[in-house]
């Protein structure tokens, strides 16, 4: 049997097997630094590296510099290879000036593109900020003007709470002058605690993020994977197999003198 | 001057090949003449005349133009070559994929050649990216059962698991940043605290179990879900706008000082 045809056969058993022990290999470091860990750090270190230069090929320089180059005889684009290769002379002592001009050209473009995405990103934020703050009734059409919705009076607190809430912030912001004056100063503060709103819902939402990818990890050892590797019992298996290693954790744990296992990662 | 950038076959373009090359390394070595002190100044007008094309492009007024892919358009005389040269940009930002692997390779081959505990790891680190490297390729240029079966045990099987699993880690770390935020006692640590707390129940079941009691329809506002999604949609969207806005202006102003070369520091004060 080739090669080709084993993995035919086999390759949708293959993959669930190789994820599981990436994924318990990976997991070993909750209890501490090992081998094993380092292990699979590297081999996934190593496969993001390869991903990344694969890519990298395939949709950008492929299509859109070897095939134009060297397929359809566009010879310029030797151009773009010199220009490239200025990167490399960030390793030599004596021409790494010329690597500063290549990352001076991009940062030049970045720099240039920043106009066109102040107005398009910023500048419509800053026209729709400019929110009701006074109820009214819905207004109909007019000639050349649209119809305006109704401002309900919660809506209006709620567009007032927003103005607040926004000036405060990027009172907050101002650094071009010493922020001496009393009210300035208790708007920078307010700013500065409502802005911990922001931060603990862009946390809540981190955490729940991360807890969503290791309750997929959970699923796809107990379903994919036990349903695979042991039939219809196999979520039932996997659970106590890993209830089984929680435990052997907690107890090694435990008996090492209840230091944090995983202190020496964080 | 168009009728020099023609296409070119075998002899042709392999003499136009070397011939750029060859102008590419006359040319720098024209640049390298260049004294030190002079040298900053080299840098400051390419990284000027390259900032110049978008914003000349941007400022420049309007009108009906005809592209060489997009047809007729609205913008000026610079706009028909922005794909082009986004795709040149594209292509040379390409090459700096080489920094990274070479940067890696150097560390990964020193800990190779001296053994010990950690060079079975490296070892590991140059199979893994050659294995991802050749079938990735392969992949696309010869497909096959084979290749795509190979990329579906390194892809599927190894590297999206291993990705996700890493990430997944941070839960149970995060858990101990929180209570050392919690031991700082300050206003703004309780602030985000609580809102973290009223985010992440209003997002699950249990959550929003708690507040299900709640029937009074005045007070259905206290119900986690719709605390949540107040802070989010109001008081979180007011905050982040006000941040944008800094941030805004603040990238305008940095930019502007490195497109007009005012910026300092180690890289624009170098003289090389």
């Amino acid at each position: 049997m080739s090669l080709s045809s084993y993995l035919d056969a086999h390759v949708l058993h293959i993959v669930p097997w190789v994820g599981a022990i990436c994924t318990l290999g990976l997991y070993s470091v909750l209890y501490k630094e090992n081998k094993i860990f380092r292990f699979f750090e590297h081999l996934f270190l190593g496969l993001a590296t390869g991903y990344m230069i694969a890519t990298t090929w395939n949709d950008v320089l492929l299509p859109k510099w070897w095939t134009p180059f060297h397929d359809e005889g566009k010879w310029w684009l030797a151009f773009a290879l010199a220009a490239g290769a200025l990167y490399y002379l960030i390793y030599s002592k004596k021409y790494n000036w010329m690597a500063r001009m290549i990352i001076g050209l991009f940062l030049g473009a970045s720099a240039g593109q920043q106009f066109q995405i102040f107005v398009n990103d910023v500048w419509p934020q800053i026209y729709k900020s400019f929110k009701p703050l006074v109820p009214h009734a819905a207004i109909a059409a007019a000639s050349g003007h649209p119809a305006i919705k109704a401002v309900t009076t919660s809506d209006a607190i709620n567009n007032i709470i927003f103005m607040v809430i926004l000036l405060c912030v990027m009172s907050y912001f101002f650094f071009s002058f010493e922020q001496k004056n009393s009210f300035l100063k208790g708007t920078a503060k307010s700013g500065r605690w409502l802005m911990m709103f922001t931060f603990g819902a862009i946390f809540g939402s981190t955490i729940m993020a991360r807890l969503a990818l290791l309750i997929d990890r959970m699923d796809f050892l107990l379903n994919d994977f036990g349903s695979d590797a042991f039939g219809d019992n196999g979520p039932k298996i996997v659970l106590v197999g890993l209830l089984a290693l929680t435990g052997l954790v907690l107890y090694l744990g435990l008996k090492k003198g209840g230091d944090d296992p995983g202190a020496d990662v964080v | 001057m168009a009728s020099l950038f023609v296409p070119a076959k075998g002899g042709a373009w392999d003499i136009r090949v070397v011939g750029v090359f060859a102008l590419c390394v006359l040319l720098f070595a024209l640049l390298q003449l260049t004294p030190k002190q002079y040298r900053k100044y080299v840098i400051q007008f390419v990284t000027l005349i390259a900032g110049l094309y978008y914003a000349l492009e941007f400022f420049w007024p309007i009108s009906h133009v005809t592209g060489p892919t997009k047809g007729e358009a609205e913008g000026n005389f610079l706009t028909p070559s922005m794909e082009q040269i986004s795709d040149w940009l594209t292509i040379i930002a390409a090459f700096t994929v080489g920094l990274g692997v070479i940067n890696l390779s150097m560390v990964h081959s020193k800990r190779l050649t001296k053994g010990g505990n950690t060079a079975f790891n490296s070892l590991v680190f140059f199979l893994a990216t050659l294995a991802m490297v050749v079938v990735g390729v392969l992949k696309k240029s010869h497909p096959n059962s084979l290749t795509s079966n190979l990329y579906q045990i390194l892809f599927d099987g190894a590297l999206t698991t291993l990705d996700a699993t890493m990430f997944s880690i941070i839960a149970f770390y995060i858990v101990s940043a929180s209570y050392r935020a919690f031991r700082v006692r300050s206003t703004e640590a309780t602030i985000l605290l609580i809102t973290a707390v009223v985010v992440m129940l209003g997002q699950i079941a249990v959550g929003q179990a708690l507040t299900r009691g709640i029937h009074s329809s005045t007070l259905q506002v206290l119900h986690f879900e719709v605390v949540r999604d107040w802070i989010l949609t109001l008081a979180n969207a007011a905050a982040v706008r006000a941040i944008g806005f800094g941030l805004g202006i603040g990238g305008l102003a940095v930019a502007l000082r490195i497109w007009l070369g005012l910026e300092r520091g180690s890289y624009f004060d170098g003289q090389g």
